[in-house]
């Protein structure tokens, strides 16, 4: 990391995650247009992409015949990223997942997913807890009803410029 | 993303975002105009 510039995110720090994004799980968001989730997460991956940030993709159940794979769009937008699928809620705790964002080097993690308030929180606190700085897309997020959203628990995470707050 | 990319507007990169964040704001833009939501069905 390039320490005169610590309080940015450079593309050469960090590593982009993206969690569930798949039809089956974007049909339990409601209080958001779905069609603008999965924009926002196909235009943050193909950016990634584009200037060369690691992505790990994750999906869940998809193996199990219980969920459908990632949105193809999304999948498009990274065609050189093999979706990691998981049998578990928390992507951090299936080891997989974890070795591949190890392999990427990086320790500072922006994260999407869906719904928030399961597959990415649970995943963003195992990842702080492991000592990695996380940073989550505010608007490529959905949970099922927003008030029961944990916001204080949120408020806890270090935001910075990966935030496009505007956009909601 | 935006601050980083264009922290040096005639690098590589601005030129990046550019070329992707043009399109995506005319598609959000749309999608804005005519949102769609689903009303909460069965259990959630």
């Amino acid at each position: 990391m390039n320490q005169s510039r610590a309080g940015f995110w450079d593309s050469s720090d960090c590593a982009l995650l993206l969690v569930d994004y798949q039809d089956s799980v974007l049909d339990l968001i409601f209080e958001q247009d779905r069609r603008i989730i999965e924009l926002k997460a196909r235009i943050l991956a193909k950016f990634a992409s584009a200037i060369n940030i690691p992505v790990v993709l994750s999906t869940v159940g998809v193996e199990m015949g219980v969920n459908k794979p990632t949105l193809p769009s999304i999948q498009a937008a990274l065609p050189n990223v093999e979706p990691i699928d998981r049998s578990n809620m928390n992507a951090w705790e299936d080891h997989k997942f974890r070795d591949a964002v190890r392999a990427t080097g990086r320790k500072r993690l922006v994260m999407g997913g869906i719904v928030t308030s399961n597959c990415l929180a649970v995943a963003a606190v195992s990842a702080l807890t492991d000592g990695y700085e996380v940073m989550f897309i505010e608007d490529a997020w959905e949970t099922r009803r927003r008030n029961t959203m944990i916001w204080p628990f949120f408020g806890s995470f270090k935001l910075g410029p990966f935030q496009i707050r505007q956009s909601r | 993303m935006t601050a980083e990319w264009f922290r040096v507007w005639k690098s590589l990169l601005a030129d990046t975002d550019r070329k992707l964040w043009v399109p995506y704001k005319e598609e959000w833009a749309a999608l804005k105009r005519a949102p769609k939501l689903v009303e909460p069905h069965g259990l959630i």
